[in-house]
């Protein structure tokens, strides 16, 4: 991420090319489950690495580069959703994904249908948060931000986040269908 | 209780489980690619990294400090425009955003226009904005809000018949029953039903509505709510004008930390359009509909006459009268007496046994 501009084409493309095998999948997957559709993820996702290359210049050095992704996607992701309209309903286990599959960890069918029933409860109780609430929790259980590093990114002090998590945390217990997860995954 | 690790793996799992979609990348490394190098990409130097550049923070407040000032402006022109002449839709200066002015240059100490931040970027047309002016259109009609109160004495068999017709009155004029009270009708004998009807047809529907009981009292108000309308209609309009100027910006910034700053600021300004609308909205509706609440009360059953007795029917209702005080007294006390009874008895025992039992022992023991 830290690779500068480089002044051929060949060299430019390696460099984005490494930008996108590093960081396109969590960045794509952060958005997904922030704004719960896939199209409206992907063309965020686009507009941020768009943005980020347009000004690879100002990316900051070291550590502080994630979160200045994650800034950058979580923005791009704000004006996605207040272009294409807040009023529209967030679709957290549905509509149309991609052509990749990552199912093959699965060992067998029903465990894999048990797993993604988990994975959709769990993104169908993430959509239930509120917006300020669900960037947070995505942030920091899903991309494995820092409370610091999530304060970067949504411009919030880390107080704030923290409250915000803890917040998020509360609702997230209350969540029947996902503290029915939780102890069946406790029971086992 | 759920732990972070727990969190940190389900929603993981969540995430994981995601497919991405294989073309993405693709799309933005061709878009990227043929965007060119970037703004902001430092001049030839190495395939090695380059040092940082350090962000010019005035550029930053001059950004924000136009678009304040930008929002400022707008703002002062509505304020200063009259609500009754101003109106939304109507074209004014082209240069009004785009202008130094005294506000532009006192807020966040720029010298600038928000245009004139990135005036050295590029020399792509600034939209131009509209403000609200005076209209060329004529007078608009006045903007007013009715509501009224109705209350009506009405039958107690005709309660239900009564709810209806006001529903069907309602219908009838191409409104709806916003409310009703009626839980307590049956016991109170009071109940309301609050109709929203066009305001055109608030009249004769009062007029229908009254012939369903007895009019108790009759309140209407109309209350002008023209400015105020014209009001909120004129600052959505300049917000608008404010976030178009902000999108133009938001295409010049060279930084991110600009881009992030102008993104800052279209947010609070698209959160004040929200709120305008909805209070548009609302206003719209208040404007459309009338409200007429229909207060009912049942018509209370005529008490019956009191009934002289005579002579002898008052004595003989005295001695029933007595007679049963007498008992009353007699089974009021018959509880306490029986206690006492019941102690005795048991004390009687007690002393008998002690007499029978105990006593010859003590007597052996002292003689």
């Amino acid at each position: 991420m830290n690779e500068r501009a480089m002044p051929s084409d060949e060299q430019a493309r390696a460099v984005l090319e490494s930008w996108l095998a590093d960081w396109y999948a969590p960045a794509y997957r952060t958005a997904r489950l922030v704004l719960g559709n896939h199209a409206e993820a992907e063309d965020a996702v686009q507009d941020a690495f768009l943005r980020l290359w347009r000004f690879r210049d100002s990316i900051p050095e070291g550590e502080a580069a994630r979160a200045w992704l994650y800034r950058v996607v979580v923005n791009a992701c704000f004006s996605r959703a207040r272009t294409e309209g807040r009023q529209r309903a967030t679709q957290p286990g549905g509509g149309p994904v991609g052509t990749d599959s990552v199912a093959s960890r699965a060992p067998g069918p029903e465990e894999a249908a048990e797993e993604h029933l988990q994975a959709s409860v769990v993104r169908g109780a993430i959509a239930a948060l509120p917006e300020q609430l669900r960037v947070p929790v995505v942030l920091r259980y899903f991309s494995g931000l820092s409370e610091r590093e999530i304060g970067v990114a949504i411009q919030r002090r880390p107080g704030t986040v923290k409250s915000r998590l803890h917040e998020a945390k509360r609702r997230l217990e209350a969540d029947p269908a996902l503290a029915g997860i939780f102890e069946s995954e406790a029971a086992k | 209780m759920i732990t972070d690790e727990q969190l940190h793996a389900a929603i993981g799992n969540a995430g994981e489980e995601l497919p991405v979609p294989t073309g993405g990348p693709g799309a933005i490394l061709e878009a990227a690619l043929a965007d060119g190098t970037s703004e902001g990409s430092p001049p030839a130097g190495g395939p090695g990294l380059t040092p940082r550049r350090r962000r010019p923070r005035p550029r930053v407040m001059v950004l924000s400090g136009g678009a304040v000032a930008a929002a400022a402006v707008a703002l002062g022109l509505i304020l200063s425009s009259s609500p009754t002449t101003g109106g939304p839709g109507v074209a004014v200066s082209p240069t009004v955003l785009g202008r130094p002015s005294t506000g532009v240059n006192d807020i966040g100490g720029a010298a600038k226009s928000p245009t004139a931040a990135f005036g050295s970027l590029g020399n792509a047309s600034t939209p131009t904005p509209s403000r609200p002016g005076p209209t060329t259109a004529g007078k608009q009609p006045a903007k007013v809000t009715s509501s009224g109160t109705l209350a009506l004495v009405i039958d107690r068999k005709a309660l239900d018949k009564d709810v209806r017709a006001l529903a069907d009155l309602a219908a009838s004029a191409g409104g709806y029953v916003a409310n009703t009270n009626l839980s307590q009708a049956s016991r109170t004998g009071k109940g309301a039903v609050v109709l929203s009807v066009p305001a055109a047809t608030f009249q004769s529907v009062i007029s229908s509505a009254e012939r369903l009981g007895t009019l108790a009292s009759l309140t209407t108000s109309n209350k002008d709510v023209t400015s105020q309308y014209t009001d909120t209609a004129a600052q959505i309009q300049a917000l608008q004008a404010v976030r178009a100027q902000l999108e133009t910006l938001l295409k010049r910034a060279a930084k991110v930390s600009d881009l992030l700053d102008v993104e800052n600021q279209i947010q609070s300004v698209q959160t004040q359009i929200d709120e305008l609308t909805g209070e548009q909205r609302v206003l719209n509706s208040q404007i459309t509909y009338a409200q007429l609440t229909v207060n009912l009360k049942v018509k209370s059953a005529p008490r019956p006459a009191a009934h002289h007795k005579s002579a002898l029917e008052r004595a003989w209702d005295s001695a029933v009268s007595g007679f049963l005080g007498g008992l009353r007294w007699l089974l009021s006390i018959s509880g306490g007496l029986l206690f006492a009874v019941l102690v005795g008895v048991i004390v009687l025992f007690g002393v008998r046994g002690f007499i029978r039992h105990l006593l010859p022992r003590v007597r052996r023991l002292f003689l």
